[in-house]
């Protein structure tokens, strides 16, 4: 295993060293998909996800699991499900989607609604229910409470929205039905390790896949920092950072 | 000698007719378990009214349901002389839980929290808030991140926070459970000096002593039930049931 | 019970129950492949009724070749009582444009399910039964790169410069070519190149460049750009009409008239279909295109076909044992010469002919062998796929150098022969057009042929 590793490492530093802008390139609309995605999902899921965690109603358990059940839709069925509305002959052909990265962003928003809302909607119904006794005992009205509880589950919700980042800055379905992998047009970094895999060319393959989960980590653990500071568990003081726990 | 800072809010001029709070019939179950079989009391303002009770008696519902907190099965709880059902209640009462609860603000945000609700204005809250901190002996503490206080310390905040809002019923669930016994001397003082005929306080307590400080009247209750309701001496030094008889000397057995 | 027991109960339920649907499916999958539907004796629609070969043994095919070093007496046939050798697995790497059209393990079968032609695999596991083949479908890089680490026991490819390589690297061995068709040049109707029916494809390919270079001109043009087989031809035709393919896949030299897709045949002629506002142009195989226009997932047209530089030839390369350890030899001989014999060439030359009125591959044995005569055919054939010894490409060598084979048995001289002997004259492959009209005349049709399609 380490002689697989090490080399993709090592590939992966030559390739971002290399300067050439095709990888760049590919960097660059992998995060702007996924980033966009992410963006618009947020818009509709958040709402969706207050309504399901902070409310009762009649077969919310339903909605629920469906919701859960979602998470792990196949990206390749979303991709072609989307494909045949959106080619020519389909119902949304007229947007012209097909083969641009907006395309694929609005996909893999599709794609990630339903993790941001269980995994929100879930925070949300977790919450400490102290804190919404709190909250009322101390006169707010059913809104301002739900409003309170949003702000203190506000860390949570950004594990969900990176959760679902990771989803789609990694997934390879849509990417490739609905944006074909077009060379400097809508080819990503999970795509290009699928070309270079079908080239044969496996240890460019195993440097991008290096370079695609060390940006992953990279964002998850700048996530993680920021929500440390803001808590005030660490200070700027240098070596703070690994007590944290 | 210590001075005793009181709370500007506080001082009021004496109305002739006190609050009252009237609870008829209350019952309440969690599923199989009676928490409250029926509990039927009449309190009124300028006093301070001790709830005492082994654990499970009942002192926390009966509290939550008076916050409006939860909805009792059965029973009316009328609020001079004017039925009330849970939302008003929120308004008319709060209550400071036995664990205390901290918004993940500093410590000046969750004073102000229900100021702002209360719409009171802007420029008002951050006098009454330093002086509410006074109160507690925490000058100072604005800044601090609510949820990193020590036990005791945010204790002393929940209550601030509970007399700044300055409702007409105040319930507290054990308020010096947290504190070493000169601060909870101090605090016991505090909430003394909130009595006022415009103000129902009703406070639960395992500290018999403690009881016999600060309270005007006692209510204990045992399975669900008011045992007895007499004056502070009069309870301690002749208890008319068995119950309390037992309670008192620590006989009771549950 | 209490809740925990129920849980444990309801969990080891499901345990069960999903193990023996697996052990069941997979009980199903190693069955002797004769238990599916055989192929009915008679082919409806096709033009010139004959009866279709079953994979049943014909007396014919006893000549192809039995490897010495096969694991137990008697591979023949015919059910006998003698004992089968043990099971054995033969992985076969192939290109996914081959794979896709069918001909390896999908049957051909109507709209209603009634299976037509059983494919390659059914029909040599029925004859073999010991043998079970996996065919792994990757692009023609990863297919030799995957045989190359042992991976795979033998490849089927269509990329003779690649091929060389492999052998000439020691890697493989034994290559037998075994069938041919043709690329095709498609794209939109409307033509804004004006490329339809040109004989000449560099100059097609001249056309296509300079009418993309014009301003407000809506020429693409889709290359796949993933080193397998197609591509290695397309990168060929660009050289030869005088372009440098990297320079073209260059976006910043080009601009974004020529589209680098990555991705596999079928990908690339939907991108090509439906990108923008009326697609572009791409070189496809004959398999792919048609499979994806007759069920009208595209709208291209076949624009130009049957031309030298457009030819296609499949061949198979046995892993060398000498230099790649853990591989099926023997299985793979078998198969290979299974491809070659009469039933397998019958088998290939008959794939597609009912689903698309056409034959997708032709197969190569009679012409090689002599039954069938087309001596233009036979000399592009050769100045393509023909290696000598240097190792080179060479119309003057043969289909495998000398010093690459390696206990071939009679691999290099099976014949053809045919059920009925009747003599059939092969020519060029007809060609559909989408819009269903039937191109007759082939610019450079030899002289002497019928344009029938081949079968027997």
């Amino acid at each position: 295993m380490p002689d697989i590793i090490v080399p993709a490492i090592q590939q992966a530093i030559k390739l971002i060293t290399s300067g050439d802008p095709e990888v760049y390139a590919t960097v660059y609309r992998t995060i702007y998909v996924a980033g966009l995605g992410t963006l618009l999902s947020c818009l509709w899921s958040i709402p969706i996800a207050v309504f399901i965690g902070l409310y009762n109603f009649r077969g919310k358990w339903v909605i629920k699991g469906i919701f859960n059940a979602l998470i792990g839709i196949p990206t390749v069925a979303l991709g072609l499900l989307l494909f045949l509305l959106w080619s020519r002959q389909g119902e949304f052909g007229s947007l012209n989607l097909l083969y641009t990265l907006n395309g694929i962003a609005i996909g893999q928003a599709i794609l990630v609604t339903p993790i941001i809302v269980s995994f929100t909607a879930n925070a949300l119904g977790n919450a400490d229910t102290q804190l919404r006794d709190l909250a009322k005992t101390l006169g707010a009205s059913g809104f301002r409470t739900n409003l309170r509880l949003i702000r203190e589950t506000f860390w949570s919700m950004m594990l969900s929205v990176t959760a679902a980042f990771n989803r789609g800055f990694g997934e390879l379905g849509i990417a490739t039905i609905v944006g074909g992998s077009l060379a400097g047009e809508t080819r990503v970094l999970t795509t290009s390790i699928a070309l270079d895999l079908n080239r044969g060319f496996f240890d460019i393959a195993m440097a991008y896949g290096v370079i695609l989960m060390a940006i992953v980590i990279i964002l998850a653990l700048t996530v993680s920092l920021i929500e440390h500071i803001k808590n005030e568990d660490i200070t700027w003081k240098k070596f703070s950072f690994w007590k944290m726990y | 000698m210590e001075e005793i800072f009181v709370l500007e809010n506080v001082l009021e001029e004496a109305k002739a007719v006190s609050v009252n709070l009237e609870i008829v019939g209350l019952q309440k179950n969690y599923r199989a378990v009676t928490a409250l079989k029926s509990v039927s009391m009449e309190l009124k303002g300028n006093k301070i009214i001790v709830l005492l009770g082994v654990n499970g008696a009942g002192k926390t519902t009966l509290m939550r349901i008076l916050a409006g907190l939860e909805k009792p099965d059965r029973g009316q709880i009328l609020f001079n002389n004017q039925n009330t059902d849970p939302k008003e209640l929120r308004q008319i009462s709060t209550l400071v839980f036995q664990k205390t609860a901290m918004f993940t603000m500093n410590v000046y945000q969750n004073l102000a929290f229900g100021l702002k609700i209360r719409k009171v204005p802007k420029e008002v809250i951050p006098k009454r808030i330093s002086d509410a901190l006074q109160a507690v002996r925490l000058i100072g503490f604005e800044k601090r991140r609510a949820k990193k206080l020590s036990g005791g310390e945010q204790q002393r905040i929940a209550l601030a926070r509970a007399f700044l809002l300055d409702t007409d019923v105040l319930l507290l669930d054990e308020p010096t459970a947290n504190l070493d016994p000169n601060s909870s001397t101090i605090i016991e003082k505090v909430i003394i000096s909130q009595k006022s005929s415009q103000r129902i306080i009703i406070m639960a307590t395992h500290n018999l002593n403690q009881a016999r400080r600060v309270a005007d009247e006692i209510v204990h209750i045992h399975d669900g039930e008011v045992v007895e309701i007499a004056k502070t001496d009069d309870f301690f030094e002749n208890p008319k049931s068995e119950i309390s008889r037992k309670f008192i000397n620590g006989e009771l057995d549950f | 019970m209490n809740t925990a027991t129920k849980t444990i109960a309801v969990l080891l339920i499901i345990i069960i129950i999903t193990g023996i649907g697996a052990y069941a499916y997979l009980q199903s999958t190693h069955q002797n492949p004769q238990t599916t539907p055989t192929p009915t004796p008679t082919l409806s629609p096709s033009p010139s009724p004959s009866p279709s070969p079953s994979p049943s043994p014909s007396p014919t095919s006893s000549p192809s070749p039995r490897p010495t070093a096969s694991p137990t007496p008697s591979p023949s046939p015919t059910p006998s009582p003698t004992p089968m050798p043990s099971p054995t697995t033969l992985r076969v790497a192939t290109t996914t444009s081959l794979y896709d059209t069918g001909l390896e393990d999908t049957p051909e079968t109507l709209k209603n399910g009634t299976v037509i032609k059983s494919d390659l695999k059914d029909a040599f596991q029925a004859k073999y039964p010991w043998i079970t083949i996996n065919f792994i479908a990757l692009g023609t890089g990863a297919a030799i790169a995957s045989a190359q680490r042992g991976d795979a026991d033998m490849l089927l490819v269509h990329s003779p410069s690649q091929e060389l390589t492999y052998l000439k690297g020691g890697y493989g061995v034994d290559r037998k070519i075994v069938a041919y068709n043709f690329f095709i040049i498609v794209g939109p109707a409307s033509d804004p190149a004006g490329i339809s029916g040109m004989s000449n494809v560099s100059q097609a390919l001249i056309n296509i460049y300079n009418a993309a270079q014009t301003p407000g001109s809506n020429v693409l043009w889709f290359s796949r750009n993933d080193a397998s087989g197609t591509n290695t031809k397309e990168i060929s035709l660009w050289q030869a009409a005088g372009y440098n393919y990297t320079q073209l896949t260059n976006t910043t030299l080009n601009g974004s008239w020529f589209k680098s897709t990555g991705t596999g045949m079928g990908a690339t002629l939907l991108a090509a279909n439906y990108y923008g506002s009326i697609g572009g142009y791409t070189l496809s195989d004959t398999g792919t295109y048609l499979a994806y226009s007759t069920r009208g997932d595209i709208q291209l047209k076949t624009l130009i076909q049957g031309q030298q530089s457009l030819l296609n030839v499949y061949s198979a390369i046995i892993d060398n044992p000498q230099t790649i350890t853990g591989t099926n030899f023997d299985a793979s001989l078998l198969f290979v010469s299974y491809l070659a014999s009469s039933e397998g060439q019958q088998l290939i030359g008959n794939y597609g002919v009912t689903l698309y009125s056409q034959s997708l591959f032709t197969p190569i044995i009679p012409l090689l062998s002599g039954a069938v005569s087309n001596d233009t055919l036979l000399t592009w054939i050769k100045s393509y796929a023909y290696m000598d010894s240097t190792p080179a490409i060479s119309a003057a060598g043969t289909e495998c150098p000398p010093q690459y084979r390696y206990n071939a048995g009679n691999l290099y001289s099976i014949t053809y022969v045919s059920n009925n002997n009747a003599q059939v004259s092969i020519g060029l492959p007809n060609y559909y057009i989408t819009d269903g009209q039937k191109v007759t005349t082939l610019q450079t049709a030899p002289t002497q042929s019928n344009s029938k399609v081949y079968r027997v």
